[in-house]
């Protein structure tokens, strides 16, 4: 099963490094610190409030925790989800890694 | 587009206690479960020492260690042939690295009330093991569908999740 045997799913396109990105979050309680995430975010080429801005708040939202910091909080899981499954990102597998370092 | 913290919406306090526990706290809060974490969350990229302090905020000895214990365990592998300079990349063959991943979406689930790991399952079901106990359906019906599980459950249809049915 590959990318071209799905549909394309709903809601813009993160793109597969912003997948792996919201599979990053995902897999980390759904939300992380701002830094960390700017930090993740420059590691694969782009930058975390410019990948909100273009996702839209109702997707992907920051927020601000009690001590003050700001996190970004995966807000809509099943578009999160669809496109982690487009991009073959939900489970890590063998094949889907060797495609990866093509 | 810049926002002041202060006109951002409040983060439930019950959540925060999940901002800096790996897998909720199931493992507590030790540096081998961070690293693990990190690593687990993106399979897909080759790890630096450096890489894993920032992002742990970590000391190097503890990294190192936590490093060489994951090595020893089978889940990751260093791929750099400086000696100075190791780069540790996951053992893709591991089972404990799907495991892993699906443990963390069993932590959303258990703590929101969503589907995450269930779609996880079915989709490495349909792209891994399909084939293997059903050859004849994966080469004679395959509709590649989204699709909403609301017969079989109607928490699933409240939820409004979709899961990717392959339509055996």
């Amino acid at each position: 099963m590959t990318k071209r045997d799905l549909p394309v799913p709903d809601g813009p396109d993160p793109e597969e490094r912003g997948a792996v990105f919201l599979g990053w979050v995902k897999k980390r309680g759904g939300m992380r610190r701002i830094q960390d995430c700017q930090r993740k975010c420059r590691e694969n080429g782009f930058e975390a409030r410019d990948f909100i801005d273009a996702m839209g708040q109702e997707r992907i939202c920051l927020y601000r925790a009690s001590g003050g910091d700001k996190v970004i909080k995966l807000e809509n899981l099943v578009w999160a989800d669809q496109w982690m499954t487009y991009y073959d990102l939900e489970v890590p597998h063998h094949r889907h890694w060797i495609r990866l370092k093509k | 587009m810049f926002v002041s913290a202060k006109e951002l919406p409040e983060l439930p306090e019950e959540l925060e206690e999940y901002l800096n526990k790996p897998y909720g706290g199931l493992f507590g809060n030790t540096v081998l479960a961070q690293v693990v974490e990190e690593i687990i969350a993106d399979p897909t990229m080759d790890y630096r020492p450096g890489y894993l302090e920032e992002m742990t905020g970590k000391r190097p000895p503890s990294i190192r260690a936590a490093l060489k214990t994951l090595v020893r365990l089978g889940l990751i592998e260093n791929i750099s042939s400086d000696i100075q300079h190791p780069v540790y990349r996951v053992v893709a063959r591991s089972k404990k690295l799907v495991a892993l991943s699906l443990l963390a979406y069993a932590v959303i689930d258990d703590r929101d009330g969503t589907d995450c790991m269930d779609m996880a399952v079915l989709d490495y079901y349909n792209r891994y093991l399909r084939e293997r106990v059903e050859p004849l359906a994966v080469a004679t019906n395959y509709t590649g569908e989204w699709t909403i599980r609301g017969k079989s459950s109607e928490r699933d249809a409240d939820s409004g999740h979709v899961t990717f049915g392959a339509g055996a």
